[in-house]
């Protein structure tokens, strides 16, 4: 019994996602209310940056002395530039004042020192998913579900967004080409075989795209896509293989329909998978993607993690007991599997990935 | 624990790794304790599944049915102790898949009180996320938060899990300490409370009740011993224990399915550093020897050292071969990776294969190209992990060359990039290229990674533990002797002859650059007599030294690596990679 690794890659799935507000907040959606991606789910007050104003130093006075010329108390809110501590000279016409650098609320006041809290920031949570609100969690979020296409990522950075799909390549193996990008483009989610350089990113940013995906991009690009104003999803893996057969055929089959991607750099502590979602319109029950894990059998469709078949797709035809000797020489335990093809290669049980 | 444990027979050793989770059952296999099976199964720590449970449970079914002897119940659960149809008296687990503890340090110089508490934060699984030094600058001229703005700014963003501020020898200086106290309690006031941080104070000892009063109710405060209590004298006990406890409740409790584990174990579940350098401290103290134990894991890098009855331990969580494996780069050029390969290696190619590797931590090399390179970056992990160790290593008789390493009478290689090397060469290649030993050293495997286990199986039983040890846990490589010297390439660095316990001898020339290995199977011996010309030292001490050692043969045979200390690498590529490549094939891989 083998447990692999898994992505989901169907057409047809319920899916449930919680949407969480980092921190308490208020809930503005009751269970059963059906919402769209744009609308704000829950809202919060996130607070702002902390500023610490060294108020002795700035007035040459003793620290156990300096906290009677601050003025305000903690608490009390201050506007940015606004006299925040001073205190007269002698004669009054050397005064010295201190200024507050940003608008904020007084948090702490000691030996000297101001803590001033930058002023918070509203967030507004959107659904990012067309679908009903199946559970509420007061102050902290909900949770919504919802009927579609589920494509799980491997890498992506750039957070969330919403847009109509737009294929610009025929094959799978076909690159982005900043040819291929023009005014059409505005307001979509791009799909590509794979990332090839800059160039056609670059072009993606004028004509205003909303989210790319693709198959793979060579890892030195990422520093790059991190400072995209669009997030960028990757569902293969690093390099420059093709976009996996049945990620294609989905979203090729899903052109023109509205798509949310959600973008997760995967950390080594955890996290969440990237994630391409597609809403359908489904009047029947559709069995939800939350099964949990399962051990590999035969007959599973799979993705190869590693060369040298990186990327290919097969179907496991055997399980066999003992280890084989791969081309490196070890011993592992091994897959049988069976290439679209037709060929068939034992590949390491931990380089399979299984597909559901 | 007040458990009685003499009458235990036989225990369940797991060990929880960030990529692989292992089940070893240590049982009587007549008048002695031996490792009777061993299973593993993929770790299932991280998404989708969260509960390192389910490959324990999947580990431990794969041992029942190889051994055909039950061992979890139809619900699931442990059957302990062991009865006539199935179970085990006891079970031990060790892990090292938590987690690492998020710390912001700070201090007042870098390379006096930080450097210690470096040393002391890196003797379990912790990252440094944030470094405050009045220095103002770290070593790569990277600008350090040393005002008061940066100290708050850097522990209000990072929200670390613990903040450790040293400084000042004893009755040293005060007022930058008490400055970084007073950031540190300000930035904790601004944190919601369930955020805060805990300050562990290992400074300046005369300003304990200073910086109590300037952090008052901000924050815990745990104050310890001075890390540095004078210039010439560390002292990193004291909050090595401190880190390590707050490390457990913290991070290692916190492990998804940790409570079921521990409700398994018989023992504390300890971190797997921890049992590594107890089996290491073992080995050491059985002989009397000079041992350097390596583990090169999925999540992280351990070296284990015991010199001259002195023990040390160091963890890089950075550097593991799993997930973080594309992270060597944030510490090295790329160049010091492909170094070490017999071919070409695009850089983009380099960079695309240890991120898909970070992607699919599980996943093995499965072409010797994807093999060779993984083997690279764990020889510079070793060699970084290194660096934390060697200012630690006392000056005495065992330390004949100053940046060298000191006389290892055995090197012990372990973790997954070691264990699960195709080829026992390539394992040994790996560590005499990373380690760079010197003189005269046994070199052991520790294939069935049982050292780390044994470790804490000897809470329960101490003689199953040294029993196992001694029979099963160290696969013997053999022998390896280095001098020390430098000469032109080919010039003779070595004479030496060998006579076989049979009668037979041979005697062999060694010029310098060449690796040589000699024949000597596991379980003989043989006397070896030395001769070194006037520019080398086999580890006596002295150049041209002659002498004659008895040495262990093992799956290796006796490897005479004349390469020089350090090894000389060729700055051309094509004589580099050619290079690389017959090392190999010197090592029969």
């Amino acid at each position: 019994m083998y447990y692999p690794l898994e992505s989901w890659i169907t057409p047809l799935t319920t899916i449930r996602r919680e949407r969480l507000l980092p921190v308490a907040g208020e809930v503005l959606v009751g269970y059963g209310e059906k919402v769209g991606p744009a609308d704000v789910v829950a809202r919060c007050q996130v607070r702002g940056h902390m500023r610490v104003v060294d108020v002795s130093r700035a007035l040459r006075v003793d620290r156990k002395r300096a906290t009677k010329y601050v003025h305000k108390s903690p608490g009390e809110t201050i506007q940015a530039d606004e006299v925040l501590a001073g205190h007269g000279g002698l004669l009054g016409s050397l005064r010295s004042n201190v200024r507050s650098p940003v608008e904020g609320q007084i948090v702490e006041i000691r030996d000297g020192l101001v803590v001033i809290e930058a002023a918070p920031a509203t967030l507004e949570l959107s659904a990012h998913l067309k679908g009903q609100i199946s559970n509420v969690m007061p102050k902290r979020g909900v949770v919504i579900s919802a009927v579609g296409t589920l494509i799980q990522g491997l890498w992506g950075t750039g957070g969330e967004a919403e847009g109509v799909l737009k294929l610009l390549v025929d094959n799978p193996q076909s690159p982005l080409r900043a040819s291929s990008i023009d005014v059409s483009c505005h307001g979509t989610v791009i799909v590509a075989g794979h990332i090839l350089d800059e160039k056609a990113l670059e072009q993606a940013i004028e004509a205003k795209v909303r989210g790319a995906i693709a198959g793979s991009v060579s890892a030195g690009l990422c520093p790059f896509l991190q400072s995209l104003p669009f997030p960028v999803l990757i569902t293969n893996g690093f390099g420059s293989m093709a976009m996996s057969e049945p990620v294609f055929s989905l979203l090729h089959a899903s052109m023109g329909r509205e798509a949310m991607i959600s973008t997760y750099e995967p950390g080594r502590w955890g996290g969440r998978r990237p994630e391409v979602i597609i809403p359908l319109r489904v009047e029947d029950e559709v069995p939800s993607q939350d099964t949990g894990p399962r051990p590999l059998k035969i007959g599973d469709r799979v993705r190869i993690l590693r060369e040298p078949h990186l990327g290919a797709l097969g179907s496991v035809t055997a399980l066999p007991r003992l280890p084989y000797t791969v081309e490196s020489g070890a011993r592992l335990s091994v897959a049988e599997v069976e290439f679209q093809d037709g060929d068939t290669a034992m590949v390491p049980l931990a380089n399979v990935e299984l597909i559901r | 624990m007040s458990q009685d444990f003499r009458t235990v027979e036989s225990i369940l050793a797991l060990d929880c790794g960030s990529t692989t989770t292992q089940a070893l059952l240590l049982d009587r296999v007549g008048k002695e304790y031996r490792l009777v099976a061993r299973a593993e199964a993929p770790s299932t720590l991280g998404i989708p599944w969260n509960n390192v449970m389910i490959s324990v449970r999947q580990a431990v079914s794969d041992l029942s049915q190889v051994m055909g002897w039950p061992l979890i119940d139809e619900r699931g659960q442990i059957i302990t102790p062991e009865h006539q149809l199935g179970g085990v008296d006891a079970v031990v687990a060790i892990t090292s898949g938590s987690e690492p503890l998020r710390v912001v340090l700070g201090g007042v110089m870098r390379d006096v009180s930080l450097a210690s508490a470096r040393r002391a934060l890196a003797t379990t699984y912790t990252t440094i996320e944030g470094l405050v030094s009045l220095d103002r600058a770290d070593g790569d001229g990277h600008e350090l938060n040393y005002d008061l703005q940066g100290q708050v700014r850097l522990i209000h963003e990072l929200v670390p899990d613990a903040i450790v501020l040293v400084g000042g020898i004893d009755g040293g200086t005060e007022r930058p300490i008490l400055r970084s106290a007073e950031a540190m309690a300000l930035a904790c006031s601004t944190l919601p409370q369930n955020n805060c941080p805990p300050i562990i104070y290992a400074g300046n000892a005369d300003l304990r009740p200073q910086v109590a009063q300037v952090v008052g109710s901000e924050a815990s405060l745990r104050a310890v011993e001075n890390v540095r209590p004078s210039l010439d004298l560390e002292n990193l006990g004291p909050l090595q224990a401190e880190v390590e406890e707050l490390y457990r409740n913290r991070k290692l409790e916190r492990l998804p399915g940790f409570g079921t584990l521990a409700a398994w174990s018989s023992v504390q579940v300890l971190p797997a550093a921890k049992a590594f350098a107890y089996s290491v401290q073992y080995l050491a103290r059985l002989d009397g020897i000079n041992v350097l134990g390596v583990d090169v894991g999925g999540g992280s890098t351990t070296l284990a050292s015991a010199v001259e009855g002195q023990f040390h331990l160091a963890v890089r969580s950075d550097l593991g071969l799993g997930c973080s494996a594309g992270r060597i780069l944030d510490h090295i050029a790329m160049e010091m990776v492909t170094r070490w390969l017999p071919f070409e290696m695009e850089p983009e190619e380099v960079l695309n294969l240890l991120s898909n590797k970070s992607l699919h931590c599980r996943t093995v090399p499965q072409t010797r190209r994807e093999l060779l390179l993984e083997q690279a970056v764990a020889r510079e992990m070793l060699r970084l992990t290194l660096d934390e160790l060697k200012p630690r290593w006392p000056k005495g008789s065992s330390y004949l060359y100053p940046g060298l390493l000191p006389k290892f009478h055995l090197m012990v290689g372990g973790g997954g990039a070691l264990a699960n090397a195709p080829h026992y060469g390539q394992a040994a290649l790996v560590l005499l290229d990373a380690l760079q030993p010197v003189g005269v050293s046994g070199l052991a495997l520790d294939k069935a990674r049982l050292l780390g286990p044994l470790g804490s199986a000897a809470m329960v039983q101490p003689a199953l533990a040294a029993q196992v040890m001694e029979r099963d846990a160290l696969l013997n490589l053999g022998t390896v002797v280095a001098p020390v010297g430098t000469a032109r390439e080919g010039d003779l660095a070595l004479t030496f002859k060998i006579d076989y316990d049979d009668g037979r001898s041979l005697r062999v020339e060694v010029p310098y650059g060449s690796l040589e290995v000699i024949p000597l199977a596991p379980g003989q011996t043989a006397d070896m007599e030395l001769r070194p010309t006037r520019r080398f030292d086999v580890g006596l001490g002295m150049r041209g030294q002659a002498g004659t050692t008895k040495v262990e043969g093992g799956l290796m045979g006796i490897i005479i690596d004349a390469r020089g200390r350090p090894v000389a690498i060729p700055d051309d590529l094509d004589e580099r990679r050619e290079k690389m490549q017959r090392w190999l094939w010197d090592v029969g891989s």
